[in-house]
């Protein structure tokens, strides 16, 4: 009877296995569905492109998506297929309102508002925009000041050092600077949480700030600082001002400039900086080194690589932009999920997403990768 | 005469005001052409100063030089260690600092030095891009000044900071090859009642016929000065003078220079004024020097300025305090 009752047993053990595995395959077979839900890429030249002053101020299309191209920008309608786009000559910022185009010496900023004339901006500085905020970084980059979208100045701040890194959201503006002091600030420049430079420490350890990132609801910050070694400190929102939360080594450092973002679902990191590209765990707290040099995609023997990430793509993907200094110099978007490559876009300058699209911009035109859904 | 004059202001700075600075062995690239400390930034490679005027952000003093070299090639001012390596980026889809390619380079004096405007040398880059040895050694090619960030072609800046007492310091006084000839311009000095804004301020230079009393009131005045400076003879820069003095009825009221600038929570501290550094200037691009009280009576007032090389523009003034 026992032995009868215990062969129940087992059966009812191997079913319930069975029915596992069933329904895992399943739900294997839905998250790669996932993946097919992308149902097609259309390639718009920029030949084809219609002048963005077209667009209505009062009913823009809700499928807008802005894009930052090497010499043009624009929107795409990616409901209607439809391409606005303009050229400019030098620098350009763009956002979902319009885009200030100016340049190397900063003495002539122009603001083209959608369905508005063009107007001219008095500033000494590069405007640089972020999570639908305008902000003007200062000539010599130890001042900031966020404008209206007509180029006045909602306020400014001054700094006693030079800023070396930076992001925002809509609600929070992250500095880094060169003596490793940091700053976060509110909407209105409001203090929420500063770390000076401790001038009583050893004087030949300056902790510079190579990268800052903010997730996308700003209640997380990642901040890429100091030599030998160098760090990704963690913080995050406690109360009206932020905390160190964690502190996590890498294995080696560079005094580099580094451009680095959260992925919208806030998972991870990606910082480049130079020719390195990191992954930063920021659950797990763990670091990858995904490149150094030739390591990521199909690069030239011997080529000089620089990357730079782009900005987040949705879900856990982030994009970054591959550069090849060779004569004359190649560009390759990559596309990482958790940095794992997702898709190589050879020859694309610039990547953005929005609307379920995926947008990549290359020097001809973009693409419309629809139903990216990460 | 003058060289020698400069050699010994050189000598005084280094001893009474910034001490080890003396010590440290800086080599600032002789210039044919520099926009000195505390020149308006705006002003430089910029054709909207006058609009800058109603909104700030560039229209105050700068805590760099800017120097046209006649070779591109910039050379380490002193040996130490790269911190810190920006560079301009090769594609208009990804945003650039507007200081374009720069070097900051920790010295061993606790001094930090910052390059910028510059085409930064792939060696360099490289070296520091793959986690090697980050010393320098004074004199190693950091770039071309060929035009990066907001600097001109042959233009680049450069910044001193001295760590253990969180100042940017004037570089121009390392600049051992200085030959200045000629005075600063006084442009105007203004006189402003504290108590009575919105009123026109005193002119001292146009409305100071010789031997004729201004009339002003029994007040404590601001003083501001509108003054230029030419450091390198022939060149198209104008910068910003060394040093003003305020001289009242033969006694000195304000002494104030360019010698740094001070580094405090609101930004930089320039002649004394309170942070932000844009507290320093007036809407006319005048130097707000200190404040001076002015007791009933008559009252000489003079007003020297002076630049690097100790040459000196003097203006006087007689007043009559009612």
């Amino acid at each position: 009877m026992h032995h009868r009752n215990e062969m129940k047993k087992r059966r009812f053990h191997i079913f319930a296995f069975i029915v596992a595995a069933v329904l895992f395959v399943l739900l294997s077979v839905r998250g790669t569905k996932k993946q097919e839900q992308i149902s097609e890429a259309i390639f718009l030249p920029f030949s084809s492109a219609l002048d963005p002053a077209s667009i209505s101020r009062q009913n823009p299309s809700p499928s807008l998506i802005s894009f930052l191209g090497d010499g043009y920008l624009g929107y795409i309608d990616s409901a209607n297929n439809q391409l606005y786009a303009a050229q400019f000559s030098d620098r350009a910022a763009i956002d979902s309102s319009g885009w200030i185009s100016y340049d190397r010496l900063a003495t002539a900023l122009q603001a083209f508002s959608l369905g508005s004339k063009p107007s001219t901006i008095a500033g000494y500085g590069y405007p640089w925009f972020k999570s639908s905020r305008r902000f003007l970084i200062r000539a010599d980059q130890m001042g900031i000041a966020e404008m209206h979208a007509d180029g006045s100045i909602v306020w400014e701040i001054e700094f006693p050092m030079p800023i070396t890194a930076i992001d925002a959201t809509p609600t929070t503006l992250g500095i880094g600077f060169l003596d490793g002091s940091i700053r976060f600030l509110g909407k209105k420049a409001e203090n929420l949480y500063s770390e000076p430079h401790d001038s009583q420490q050893d004087s030949q350890h300056i902790r510079t700030v190579y990268g800052i990132a903010l997730s996308g609801d700003g209640r997380s910050a990642a901040v890429l600082r100091g030599m030998s070694p160098q760090k990704i400190e963690s913080y995050r929102r406690a109360g009206t001002g932020f905390v160190k939360s964690s502190e996590r080594e890498l294995p080696s450092g560079a005094p580099l400039q580094a451009t680095m973002c959260y992925a919208e679902d806030g998972s991870h990191v990606v910082i480049a900086q130079g020719e390195q590209l990191i992954y930063y765990n920021t659950k797990k707290n763990y670091v990858r080194k995904l490149a150094n040099g030739a390591a990521l995609g199909n690069v030239a023997s011997g080529a000089f690589v620089q990357h730079f990430v782009l900005g987040p793509t949705g879900g856990n993907t982030i994009a970054v932009l591959q550069v090849q200094s060779q004569n004359p110099p190649t560009t390759k978007v990559l596309i990482l999920k958790h940095g794992i490559i997702e898709r190589e876009e050879p020859g694309a300058v610039s990547a953005s997403a929005g609307k379920g699209a995926l947008i990549i911009v290359f020097r001809d035109g973009v693409e419309i990768v629809k139903g990216w859904q990460q | 005469m003058k060289s020698t004059k400069l050699i010994a202001i050189c000598f005084l700075f280094s001893v009474a005001f910034l001490g080890p600075l003396g010590a440290i062995d800086f080599q600032v690239p002789a210039a044919t052409d520099i926009a000195g400390f505390g020149t308006i930034l705006a002003t430089q490679g910029s054709s909207n100063a006058k609009e800058l005027q109603k909104t700030k952000p560039g229209f105050v003093p700068r805590s760099d030089i800017a120097l046209k070299t006649e070779y591109p090639e910039i050379k380490a001012p002193s040996s130490g260690t790269v911190i810190y390596s920006q560079r301009e980026s090769p594609v208009a889809s990804v945003f650039s600092f507007p200081l374009g390619g720069a070097v900051a380079i920790l010295h061993p004096e606790s001094y930090i030095s910052l390059v910028s405007g510059l085409a930064l040398d792939t060696v360099i880059f490289n070296q520091a891009g793959r986690g090697q040895e980050n010393s320098v050694k004074k004199g190693t090619s950091m770039g071309q000044a060929i035009g990066s960030g907001i600097y001109p072609e042959r233009y680049f800046g450069l910044r001193l900071f001295d760590l253990k007492n969180s100042l940017w310091i004037n570089p121009l006084f390392l600049a051992s090859w200085l030959q200045d000839r000629t005075a600063p311009v006084i442009q105007n000095v203004w006189l402003n009642n504290e108590n009575m804004r919105g009123n026109t301020p005193i002119e001292l230079k146009t409305t100071a016929p010789k031997g004729k009393y201004i009339e002003c009131q029994q007040a404590t005045y601001e003083v501001s000065v509108a003054a230029i400076d030419s450091i390198i003879p022939g060149s198209r820069s104008f910068s910003a003078p060394y040093k003003i003095v305020i001289m009242l009825d033969g006694k000195t009221s304000i002494d104030t220079s360019f010698i740094a600038a001070t580094c405090k929570s609101e930004g930089l501290s320039f002649l004394g004024n309170p942070a932000p550094s844009s507290k320093a200037i007036l809407e006319n691009g005048a130097y707000r020097v200190g404040r001076i009280p002015l007791q009933r009576g008559q009252h000489e007032i003079e007003v020297q300025v002076s630049d690097y090389a100790g040459n000196q523009s003097i203006l006087k003034a007689s007043l009559m305090v009612n």
